[in-house]
């Protein structure tokens, strides 16, 4: 007992050596929260690598340790193709895709925990966006948009991603909205003009639609 | 003749608008009909023609009416000084602190909150502004929740940081000045490993290993990889070297509460202010810094100062247009300013504190999951029960409603039944509330601090830094914006002396 308490953790550290004293009923509870303790610390090390971990910082807003994100709002990485996260990455530093908060991070990366990102969030298996709910109506309208406009013909045919083509599939919803009427607005770019092109023709009602299709694609 | 504010609107000439007329409650006057309205107005104008200045230029413009700005204002009207204007681009004053309102005068806070032990600047306006002070709750048991798993600890006001560790931390903050860490004489060393690096050479068990990252993650804004040991060292010199100071709620910089909600603070100066607090007024280009009078545009109009007080973080510098550019190393240094530390705030209110009676101080730690740190923050009279919570933003949908349900869930497996139940919930995502924030706390990276540290504070031109960033002691907390509104009003009241001289 005392070697597991004793290795139960900075947050827990003094905590359980002071609770340790008591004997009560929640001995139990401590052993089994401080063995659940070592089981989350195992597995990061398992998914991202022994810590401490440069990915680490990302998961606060994008993903969450298991590639299970709960958030519409900001991009989820995990499962997206290395060329792509390499080139933006990139582009956020060079200003190219000016951006208050990720610029200063990738100007902020090592080569090595640049490379460390691309990798880790490449090789993380992507999830379903378990909590964004489909209209179907709209999902129906933007699979046919998506269709019209060929984005499989970029982004694949189960629109996975292709080298710098970003997968698209089970992308966060308000994510894909901003980041489509990005390109419509100018505040996007993107050098082959292939994506204002797209979305140019698209009324905001018909981005909202695309991204309803591709948001609950698995 | 601060009466006054000229307008240019578009290069079509000038146009003279009253003050009232300028915060939109009254229609545009002409010059004129100004002076027989307001006849002081009308004499200043003459004594500032006489000394052969514009009577639209004021001694001192501040940008920014948060803590710091509002401090700097407070300060320069107590100097006697009544010519200059607070530029605030939000509709409200406060900045990082803003008060959820629970109803019947009751508040939570989403974003800055405490006061601690050492913190006496923002100790002392409170006392000056009558806003009185109260414990952080922390007494009984505090719930860890692992996958399903539960316990109830004693963790005394504390998160239970190895104590050897933690005074090993404390002997090497020794030498790092906490205003200016790159001056200390082992900056190079301590710039080059991120805390991570350091902690690693310690062999950190792997459950230890989850308890840094999430203290880390909660006081610094970054997991330890990416926290610069330098930069975590000068935080606890803020604490004068004493751990618990900067972490715990115990004696710790968590301590004690603002009656009312920390937002009542700058609520309080503006109200004091009145007219001089320009809200919605964002700044978007500054022109003649480097010899004044500076022009600074807003999105309604452009104000003309002799100085200008930059009271706001240097990520938000950034996103102003400087003509001519700013020298390079600011420029560098803004431009790299780490500001990826965007907070997400949650507050459920409950009809009392129920957990209390049930021995739990409403705090919960839960490894892997959503929640960082959960924590009671219920009014001082218990009117209320309220658990406020850090949470990791992307595993919390960003469905209020769901957002709200998931963590009502996970409260229930803490404190049990009755916390499915909230009578409200509130939360704030810092990052997508609006573009005026960006960062909570700034997680230095390892070679910021020692490359550009030292563009932080010296002045250039007419521009005066201030912010909690700039602040000797305390930079990043409530305390070290009001530091350094302080410090900003002295560097701004003797540059006006210096000019009329």
């Amino acid at each position: 007992m005392g070697k597991l308490l004793k290795r139960s953790g900075a947050l827990l550290g003094v905590l359980l050596l002071a609770a340790g004293l008591y004997y009560g009923p929640d001995v139990y509870g401590l052993l089994r929260v401080s063995h659940e303790i070592d089981t989350v610390a195992r597995e990061n090390t398992q998914l991202a690598g022994p810590w401490p971990r440069a990915t680490d910082s990302c998961l606060y807003c994008h993903d969450g340790p298991q590639g299970n994100a709960g958030t519409q709002l900001y991009a989820r990485l995990a499962g997206q193709q290395e060329a792509y996260l390499r080139k933006q990455l990139k582009a956020f530093a060079s200003g190219e895709r000016n951006d208050p908060t990720m610029t200063p991070f990738a100007l902020s990366l090592t080569d090595k925990e640049f490379e460390a990102m691309v990798t880790n969030f490449s090789r993380m298996k992507a999830q379903p966006n378990a909590t964004f709910h489909a209209d179907q109506v709209r999902v129906a309208r933007g699979e046919a948009l998506a269709k019209a406009n060929n984005c499989a013909s970029c982004h694949g045919q189960q629109l996975e991603g292709r080298g710098e083509y970003p997968r698209l599939a089970g992308q966060s919803y308000n994510y894909l909205v901003d980041q489509l009427t990005n390109f419509k607005t100018g505040k996007r770019r993107d050098a082959a003009g292939v994506m204002p092109a797209v979305v140019n023709a698209l009324s905001p009602g018909d981005l909202e639609d695309l991204a309803q299709f591709l948001a609950s694609r698995q | 003749m601060d009466d006054d504010v000229t307008i240019q609107d578009g290069g079509a000439g000038q146009e003279r608008v009253s003050r009232r007329g300028f915060l939109g409650m009254a229609a545009s006057v002409t010059a004129a009909a100004t002076a027989a309205v307001l006849p002081e107005a009308a004499s200043a104008a003459v004594v500032a023609v006489a000394t052969g200045e514009g009577r639209d230029v004021l001694d001192v413009a501040i940008i920014g009416a948060g803590l710091a700005g509002l401090t700097a204002a407070r300060d320069l009207r107590r100097a006697g000084c009544e010519s200059f204007v607070v530029l605030e681009a939000r509709d409200r004053v406060g900045g990082r602190t803003l008060n959820h309102d629970l109803g019947k005068g009751y508040f939570s806070e989403a974003g800055g909150q405490w006061i601690g032990p050492g913190q006496t600047a923002v100790a002392d306006l409170a006392r000056e502004l009558g806003v009185g002070t109260f414990p952080t709750y922390y007494q009984g048991k505090s719930t860890i929740l692992a996958k399903g798993a539960r316990a109830a600890v004693d963790t005394e006001g504390g998160f239970g940081t190895d104590p050897k560790i933690a005074h090993e931390l404390e002997l090497l903050a020794r030498s790092v000045p906490s205003g200016a860490p790159w001056k200390s004489p082992r900056a190079a060393e301590f710039d080059g490993m991120s805390v991570g690096d350091w902690l690693a050479k310690k062999n950190i068990e792997p459950a230890d290993q989850v308890g840094w990252s999430a203290g880390l993650a909660i006081t610094g804004g970054a997991s330890p990889a990416r926290l610069s040991l330098l930069h975590w060292l000068s935080m606890v010199n803020s604490a004068e070297c004493n751990y618990d100071r900067l972490e715990a709620v115990k004696g710790g910089a968590q301590e004690t509460r603002i009656s009312g909600g920390s937002q009542i603070l700058s609520i309080k100066m503006a109200e004091a202010l009145g007219d001089k607090v320009r809200l919605s007024s964002p700044v978007l280009r500054i022109e003649q810094w480097q010899n004044g009078p500076v022009a600074i545009h807003t999105a309604k109009g452009v104000i003309r100062a002799r100085h200008v007080i930059m009271a706001l973080s240097p990520a938000l510098c950034q996103q102003i247009a400087y003509d001519p550019p700013l020298p390079e190393l600011r420029r560098e240094m803004q431009r790299r300013w780490p500001a990826f530390a965007p907070g997400r705030k949650t507050a459920h209110v409950y009809k009392k504190p129920f957990w209390r009676e049930k021995g739990l101080n409403g705090w919960i730690f839960q490894p892997g999951g959503a929640v960082l740190w959960a924590y009671d923050n219920s009014p001082e009279d218990l009117s209320f029960g309220v658990i406020n919570a850090f949470v990791q933003i992307s595993m919390l949908p960003s469905d209020k409603k769901a957002a709200e349900a998931q963590l009502s869930r996970t409260y229930a497996q803490a404190f049990g039944e009755e916390a499915l139940h909230p009578l409200a919930y509130h939360e704030q995502d810092w990052r997508k509330a609006d573009p005026w924030t960006l960062s909570c706390v700034s997680p230095m990276p390892p070679g910021f601090l020692t490359k550009y540290g030292e563009a932080l504070h010296p002045p250039i031109g007419r521009l005066i830094w201030s912010g909690s960033e700039t602040a000797d002691i305390w930079a990043g907390y409530m305390d070290g914006a009001v530091r350094s509104g302080h410090k900003a009003a002295l560097q701004a009241l003797r540059a006006v002396a210096t000019g009329r001289a």
